[in-house]
């Protein structure tokens, strides 16, 4: 039968056909064909399963609509409390990663020349771990397990990287390297001012004034699902109290775009603006004084355990931040200051967030500390609108580290220096590069990269491809063959999340522990790829008897069924549940009850599965002992380390390069996904390349239009990028977004874009330790289009 | 019968764009590449609009505004009365519907709509194997050469009737919403019966921040925003 569509196609084709003869007869049959509906999707038997979302570390809980053996939807999982049914645009994403056309088939050995992924060839799973297990069997004999190092990158919080974190210390090595630093700047400030190892939660929807201080609250956060639901509730949850959000930065960011206000600083003086604020309020003497005089230590002067006298925090807020010093010094108003510090000392709940910029960029130390002052002066600290600190989740401990060979390589000097060199920092991946490259202190013989890309995504990519390249074992664990993975000897297949079982606990950020529980969705991998957890296992198998006694699991099933019963044991919390279920279990433990729904460990596992997971949602405010284990038990505020604020720049005629992280692409992946490559920055309608932004003025300067390609230079490289003139940053910087220019990725990621993080100085947080992210000085011009754009 | 319409408070609203991607999910929209991208043939039912207000200064407001923009499903659309054909046209329930299989693709509608939601085949779809395998059954693909645009998730309310219709009740008001406003984390868009005072969406749409876009055309949009509040109110 012909339809009315085809019928006037066919009668336009006709005459088209007539005018040209016979010649355009196969163009015209191409033209036919592609008018019928091309596919048909098959319909078949349903269910839903529930599992976490793995593509960010916030973990959120996802129900999966699954037809025949195909998932075809995922949505957030309404009882979870982090998505609470809500998902970000990553997890809406997620099916992509899972049927993506590159995934590797199966496991593959390099053959030929490193970096280019048709020097690799299919090998079997049992092929891999013979050779990867019997190399590292033989190192471990030879009596140098330290040999062997692991970087973890900062993917979910499930099992894989923990069983591989746990299989390095039981094989016997201290190289235990994270390159997941998004949270460390603030976590280290917690540290000093509460004396606690945790990343900061903030309780946001309980908050009435959010002075943000460069911060991503609204892009790429810990867990972005649970953030964003929380400034929802911020903002219009609450009759008749609607929340501020003054955001002050550089760059209007997205987060900026939310705001109030927008205050635009000069580069790197967030930290300062902060104690300009906070001077004001010393000064006008607005702060909470019972709760400071009760709480906070180190606003007088006072003596330290060694009976040095210290400066208090007071005297050196009126000395270095007086209100024409910040005002110079950030290029604020001096009365915005002002009115800012008396807004936020009256507002009720106020709530400062350091620059924590994504999973990349962890800000400044000195910011975050300055944010802490801010917190601590009007007691946002453990109150309801302030800083909460969240338990671990009580989950069993895992059986003993084998001693002899392997007690003995756990205590060799880490290679990244970590610990006794610096000793806030719990990792140092650049320093491990280096320390790879040049051989000492001594040589690493294997290198297990789990999820981690950090010939992309670090600070020092390009120091960590000559790294690679020096170590003889090179495993990388991916999906998609990334940067590193493409120099590395093995690539063996990481299952996707809607592949296997697993088990995530508290993501940072969220203020009560929680453990999430995944079931496979599909019952059988798309390609050939296995759960890291299960290869780590497995290796342990086959490696040693010790080493397997230390991960006695047979799977992950038998694993998952372990932490359960632990869980059952420490008698607290309660599966998850509605909002009733939730208030009904805070008032239980409130008055000291626990009322968990289920008896037996069996019960909890199969509600806990129903459900998708177990929590404990009564947080104790004011728990003192458990949130300030300080010296003096109070918060401490660290006027010797305030006292220097970072150097003004050079006045070099450079400009002070911003680097920010897109929700779609942030922790240095999801430019694998086009859906994601597609909405990299709605202020900008940027999508598919690297732009730079630069304010009008500087770019009239510099001779550069809008849309012009430019050429971004630091001292140590140099990039392409496209220039968008936009008064949405500030003269003399240019901004340029994290997350594209990769080598690997696949056919949507490879060779789209530029990275800035090849530009960065290898300049340190001088209080910290961590990566000066925010320390780069570049120059701009006008350049050629980059190879194969338009 | 109802009258089904959306609220979009740009107050909550943060532009992470999950809307966005949930749409092209849940619709099957084939992925793009970076050249179809560059020469705006990447479809997108839902995206995000910048409205740029001008100058920023110190202590005010952003001027950037950021606009989640589906098809507003007008009670008069400009659309439907231009299509030659009758492909597009709107329904007893209020929504402008697109039949694919009348559609000559002469995209008289995508100039006629003033909100520039409508969007063109240009190419067949593809979805490079594997990926066929995450297409949704609820919704047809569409062939190269015809118009699309959002349905405000119109496969939903059937699915949600037929459901009703088993269990022997009533249509219920969070049984049916697009799949943007179900995703939406800072829970900015509503969804249901504005006809109906009691419905979330209707209670909204009377807010003193509620307006619409280009509303001076008189095409009666059915999604209503809700704008910026002030400090404290």
């Amino acid at each position: 039968m012909l339809s009315r569509r085809r019928f006037l196609g066919f009668t336009a084709g006709a005459a088209a056909g007539a005018a040209l003869g016979g010649v355009a007869g196969a163009g015209l049959r191409t033209l036919f064909a592609s008018a019928e509906s091309p596919i048909v999707p098959p319909r078949g038997p349903e269910r839903v399963v529930l599992s976490v979302c793995d593509l960010c570390p916030g973990g959120c809980g996802v129900r999966v609509r699954v037809i025949g053996d195909r998932a075809v939807r995922l949505e957030g999982n309404p009882l979870h409390p982090v998505s609470g049914g809500r998902l970000c645009p990553r997890g809406q994403a997620a099916l992509q990663a899972l049927y993506h056309p590159d995934r590797a088939e199966g496991p593959l050995r390099r053959r030929g020349p490193r970096g280019d992924l048709s020097s690799f060839e299919r090998a079997t799973w049992d092929e891999a771990l013979g050779e990867i297990g019997a190399r590292l069997a033989e190192i471990r004999a030879g009596g140098r397990p330290e040999a062997v190092v692991l970087v973890t990158g900062g993917g979910g919080a499930g099992l894989g990287p923990r069983v591989a974190r746990r299989f390095l210390s039981a094989y016997g090595s201290p190289n235990d390297v994270a390159l997941h630093r998004g949270d460390d700047a603030a976590a280290i400030a917690l540290l000093l001012a509460q004396g606690v190892r945790a990343a900061p939660a903030l309780d946001l929807q309980s908050a009435d004034y959010v002075l943000s201080l460069g911060s991503a609250l609204l892009e790429a956060w810990s867990a972005p699902v649970h953030a964003t639901r929380a400034y929802g509730e911020f903002r219009r949850g609450r009759t008749g109290r609607r929340g501020k959000l003054v955001h002050v930065e550089p760059r209007l960011s997205i987060t900026a775009a939310s705001a109030d206000e927008w205050i635009a600083v000069r580069p790197g003086t967030e930290g300062v603006f902060a104690l300009g604020v906070a001077a004001a309020i010393v000064g006008e003497g607005l702060h909470a004084k019972p709760f400071v005089a009760e709480r906070v230590a180190g606003l007088e002067e006072d003596r330290d355990a060694a009976g040095r006298t210290r400066p208090g925090l007071r005297s050196v807020l009126a000395r270095r931040y007086r209100l024409e010093q910040v005002e110079a010094e950030t290029g604020v108003p001096g009365d915005v200051i002002l009115r800012v510090a008396r807004e936020f000392a009256s507002a009720g709940a106020s709530l400062a967030i350091g620059p924590r910029k994504g999973p990349l960029l962890p800000g400044r130390l000195f910011d975050h500390l300055a944010a802490g002052v801010l917190n601590a002066l009007v007691g946002a600290v453990d109150a309801p609108g302030g800083v909460l600190v969240a338990d671990d989740p009580p989950l069993p401990p895992w059986p003993a580290l084998p001693g002899g060979v392997s007690a003995a390589g756990r205590a060799r000097p880490k290679l990244d220096g970590a610990g006794p060199d610096q000793p806030l920092l719990a990792s140092d991946p650049e320093r491990l590069a280096e320390a790879i490259r040049a051989g000492t202190p001594y040589r690493a013989e294997a290198l297990l990269l789990v999820d981690a890309d950090p010939a992309f995504a670090s600070a020092a990519p390009e120091t960590f491809a000559a790294a690679v390249q020096k170590v003889p074992l090179v495993v990388s664990f991916t999906a998609i063959p990334d940067d590193t993975a493409l120099l590395a000897d093995w690539i063996l297949p990481a299952s996707h999340f809607l592949e296997r079982a697993d088990l995530h606990t508290t993501p940072a950020g969220v203020p009560y522990p929680l453990v999430s529980l995944a079931r496979p969705a599909l019952l059988r991998p798309v390609r050939d790829a296995r759960p890291t957890a299960e290869v780590f296992l497995e290796l342990a198998r086959r490696i040693a008897p010790d080493l397997a006694a230390a991960l006695p699991w047979k799977d992950l099933d038998a694993l998952l069924r372990w932490e359960m019963e632990g869980l059952h044991a420490a008698r607290r919390g309660a599966v998850m549940g509605t909002a009733f279920d939730e208030a009904f279990v805070r008032m239980m433990e409130g008055a000291g009850w626990w009322a968990p729904g289920y008896r037996t460990p069996a019960e909890l596992w199969t509600r806990a599965h129903e459900s998708g997971g177990w929590w404990d949602p009564f947080y104790d405010h004011g728990d003192w002992r458990r949130v300030l284990r300080t010296a003096s038990g109070k918060v401490e505020l660290r006027g010797d380390l305030l006292d220097l604020a970072p150097a003004a720049p050079e006045r070099d005629g450079a400009l002070a390069l911003l680097l920010f992280e897109p929700l779609p692409i942030a922790g240095g992946t999801g430019a694998e996904l086009p859906f994601l490559q597609a909405i990299l920055d709605p202020g900008h309608e940027a999508h598919w390349e690297t732009w730079a932004e630069i304010h009008p003025e500087t770019a009239a300067r510099l001779g550069v239009s809008d849309r012009d390609w430019i050429r971004v230079e630091s001292p140590r490289s140099s990039i392409v990028a496209r220039a968008r003139l936009t008064a949405r940053v500030v003269p003399d910087a240019v901004a340029v977004p994290v997350g594209l220019g990769k080598r690997g990725g696949g056919r949507w990621a490879s060779g789209i874009g530029a990275n800035p993080l090849r530009l960065l100085a290898p300049a340190r947080d001088p209080l910290c330790g961590l990566p000066d992210f925010g320390a780069t000085r570049v120059r701009v011009a006008r350049a050629r289009p980059p190879d194969g754009s338009a | 019968m109802a009258r089904w319409g959306m609220v979009i408070d740009l107050d909550r609203c943060t532009g992470c764009q999950a809307c966005v991607v949930a749409c092209q999910v849940e619709n099957n929209v084939p992925p793009a590449g970076s050249r179809d991208a560059a020469r705006g043939r990447a479809i997108s039912w839902l995206r995000l609009v910048p409205l740029d207000g001008g100058r920023e200064g110190h202590g005010t407001r952003p001027a950037l505004r950021l606009v989640p923009l589906p098809c507003q499903h007008c009670d008069l659309p400009p659309c439907t009365r231009v299509c030659p054909v009758f492909a597009t046209q709107k329904d007893e329930e209020g929504f402008v519907a697109q039949v694919y299989p009348r559609c000559i693709g002469c995209r008289y509608c995508t100039t006629a709509c003033p909100y520039t939601v409508r969007e063109f085949n240009w190419r067949r779809p593809e979805w490079p194997a594997p990926m066929e395998r995450s297409l949704s059954p609820d919704v047809s693909v569409r062939p190269r050469g015809v118009v699309e645009k959002c349905t405000f998730c119109h496969h939903r309310l059937q699915l949600a009737r037929d459901q009703a219709r088993v269990e022997g009740r009533q249509l219920r008001e969070q049984d049916y919403v697009p799949a943007c406003v179900q995703t939406c984390p800072a829970d900015a868009m509503a969804f249901g019966d504005l006809d109906d005072p009691r419905t979330t969406v209707a209670r909204l749409a009377r807010s003193p921040r509620a307006f619409r876009l280009l509303e001076d055309l008189g095409t009666e949009p059915k999604v209503i925003y809700l704008s910026k509040g002030e400090w404290g109110a």
